[in-house]
């Protein structure tokens, strides 16, 4: 995008946001209704990346005046429900090295706490964030509604259907029980239903806007759309407990930054993601700009791209690709994204990304080798080393006992601690576990880089999709795809007209 | 029926079946090796990034759906062994039908050919292969044509 084009971008937004606001403190326009649902299923699985993302999240919709309901772990009962990893730059703790040779180093940088997310109407607990879901559903049946889930979910060995959301106190509520509460409480709405899902496994949450929760390619009566972070058979990217946001490259991150109009930093955003420059960013506006900006490890979708993978009929799935995809958003996308990864456009196109993808997971598999060596040999020289100390100290060997409370008690576990830095083999072992960590982080640029591979080639794929929809589907077929996109392209807030009450006072 | 036109009612009937059921894992074949050699096909990336059983239940539901196609190029199987049987000669030309049948397929029923025919030729051509092997193999079992 050209520079001269953020003055024009800006003032768009500007009109937008004013005629927003104007019309919404005279109550003419309903600025729409959201639902945030976040957090862990326990304290190890509440990651503080989560309660970021959510409150986050919050900011933005409360900045569009969208209402928003929120539901995060355990609401506002006491105690901690949210763990987060100190920051690599503060200074180890003292018994540091106590915990690389006898303990866990993650755990060790760990800490708890409280969530800080405000507004919270309840907890996620299947138990009671069902009939509170529920009755949401229920009154805001005739209205726009979005819901936006930030957590843990998992695999379902039988179908997409049964992939789950990972609630609060280890429950959970799968894609076909959101699906019956959906159908049962916003069944005939003709209002949208737009959802967010981003954990793991959350591609089988698009069986909601589908009539059968199982299979089959009618869609639900009234109009459902979303977007997740990653098919119904794949992890997602994030989860991570540390709190540095320039290290998040999660599905949510470039989502809604899109929406927000700014990196979350607070950077303006390098690239416009209102393709169509209308002034509005659509949610399928930002999933495009998500694709286009994100190297992660996800694989992200829309309803209408899961739709048009599961139309594609069986005269034409299992054939080639032609090598020139026809021209629409995903080519102009894949063609973008591949100059920026310095892919040629050619014949050979196809084979040029197998190739890359072949060294991608050659690299990936070489690094897993290298580490599963690493660790072989940091467990002999854990081994070593707590032999050593627990000839000196046989207490060390076992902690929550008497012995160990009295060792503690007495600051041994400093001097401890101080004996184990000066052991020859220490430093050693130090130095392989930061190795270890670093091939961590090799790793995860690794699967991204794959990923970045893998997403080029799906690009190619949904291009050529679109295109077969065009030339060998019905019009019923037509039809579908095309309220599924008329349902993603609506702007994070839908404006409801004015009614003619109010605009009888505005010509006053 | 005399005793001897039996057997050569039954040998038509087998090669139908043969080709009828063989059609779909042929080209699905042929496609998959296709994709490999231009590194893009949907199979190649459903066998690294979805279950198994997925891929299965696919291939499954199109073995099913193809029958309606792949039944008369059977039937167009029996009719090029009926014609081209009888002599040494046209038998040199024996199962010529079938890649031009798949050649038909792709014109009659794709909207954009040029992206199905060089598949469905070569799956013809691999049916028509699989054809003079099971005449080969008769042959050799019972001794007629």
């Amino acid at each position: 995008m050209n520079s001269h084009d953020f003055p024009n971008r800006t003032a768009r937004r500007t009109a937008r946001a004013v005629l927003i606001g104007t019309l919404g403190a005279i109550g003419t326009v309903s600025a729409g209704e959201a639902v945030l649902i976040g957090g862990g299923y326990d304290l190890q699985g509440s990651q503080g990346q989560i309660e970021l993302n959510v409150r986050w999240i919050g900011d933005i919709l409360s900045e569009h005046r969208m209402r928003t309901t929120t539901f995060f772990t355990d609401g506002d009962a006491t105690g901690p429900d949210v763990h987060y990893a100190l920051s690599t730059d503060a200074p180890a703790g003292a018994l540091e090295p106590i915990a690389r040779v006898f303990g866990d180093l993650v755990l060790e940088r760990r800490r708890y706490r409280e969530h800080a997310v405000p507004n919270v109407v309840g907890g996620t607990r299947r138990d009671t964030l069902e009939p509170a879901l529920a009755d949401l559903l229920e009154r805001t049946a005739t209205d726009p509604l979005l819901l936006v889930y930030n957590g843990h979910g998992s695999q379902s060995p039988t179908s997409p259907a049964d992939v789950t959301l990972d609630l609060w106190g280890n429950t959970a509520m799968s894609a076909r029980e959101l699906h019956a509460l959906v159908g049962t409480h916003r069944g005939e709405g003709t209002e949208p239903f737009r959802f967010v899902f981003t954990q793991c496994y959350s591609g089988g949450f698009h069986r909601l806007a589908y009539a059968d929760p199982d299979e089959g390619l009618e869609l639900a009566p009234a109009p459902r759309c979303g977007f997740t972070a990653e098919s119904a058979h794949r992890l997602a990217e994030g989860c991570s407990a540390g709190v540095d946001i320039g290290d998040y490259r999660d599905y949510t991150t470039f989502f809604f930054a899109a929406l927000a109009d700014r990196e979350r930093d607070g950077t303006v955003l390098d690239r416009d993601p209102d393709l169509d420059a209308d002034g509005a960013v659509t949610l399928r506006e930002a999933h495009l700009h998500t694709l286009g900006k994100a190297w992660s490890t996800d694989l992200s979708r829309s309803t209408s791209e899961d739709w048009l993978e599961r139309w594609q009929p069986w005269q034409l799935r299992w054939l080639p690709q032609p090598a020139s995809p026809p021209n629409n958003e995903y080519a102009e996308l894949f063609r973008k994204l591949a100059m920026e990864a310095g892919v040629p456009l050619d014949a050979r196109t196809g084979r040029t990304l197998r190739t890359r993808l072949a060294e991608d997971e050659a690299r990936l598999g070489e690094l897993h080798d290298e580490r599963a060596v690493l660790r072989e040999e940091i467990a002999t020289a854990r081994r070593a080393l707590q032999r050593r100390a627990g000839e000196r100290w046989p207490a060390l060997l076992g902690p929550y006992t008497g012995g160990y409370r009295e060792l503690a008690a007495s600051g041994e576990l400093e001097r401890i601690a101080t004996w184990l830095t000066d052991e020859p083999d220490y430093a050693e072992l130090h130095e392989r576990q930061e190795r270890d960590a670093g091939l961590d982080s090799a790793l995860l640029g690794a699967e991204r880089d794959a990923t970045r591979t893998r997403k080029l080639l799906r690009l190619r794929h949904l291009a050529t999709l679109k295109g077969q929809l065009e030339s060998h589907g019905s019009v019923a077929d037509q039809a579908s795809y095309a309220s599924l996109l008329a349902c993603e392209e609506t702007p994070l807030v839908i404006d409801t007209p004015p009614s003619a009450d109010t605009t009888a006072t505005l010509e006053d | 029926m005399t005793s001897d036109r039996l057997p050569h009612l039954v040998h038509l009937i087998l090669l139908w079946f043969l080709v009828t059921l063989a059609a779909w894992p042929v080209f699905t074949a042929v496609a998959t090796l296709f994709g490999l050699w231009s590194g893009e096909a949907w199979q190649i990336d459903a066998w690294a990034l979805e279950p198994k059983r997925a891929l299965l239940a696919r291939f499954l539901e199109g073995w099913l759906a193809s029958l309606v196609v792949a039944a008369p190029i059977g039937l167009v199987a029996v009719i090029d062994y009926l014609i081209l049987s009888r002599y040494r000669v046209t038998w040199l030309f024996g199962g010529i039908l079938l890649p031009i049948a798949g050649i038909g397929v792709a014109l009659a029923f794709y909207a954009l050919p040029d992206t199905a025919l060089p598949t469905l030729a070569a799956t013809g051509l691999v049916l028509a292969l699989l054809y003079r092997v099971f005449d080969w193999l008769h042959q050799r079992t019972f001794g007629i044509r």
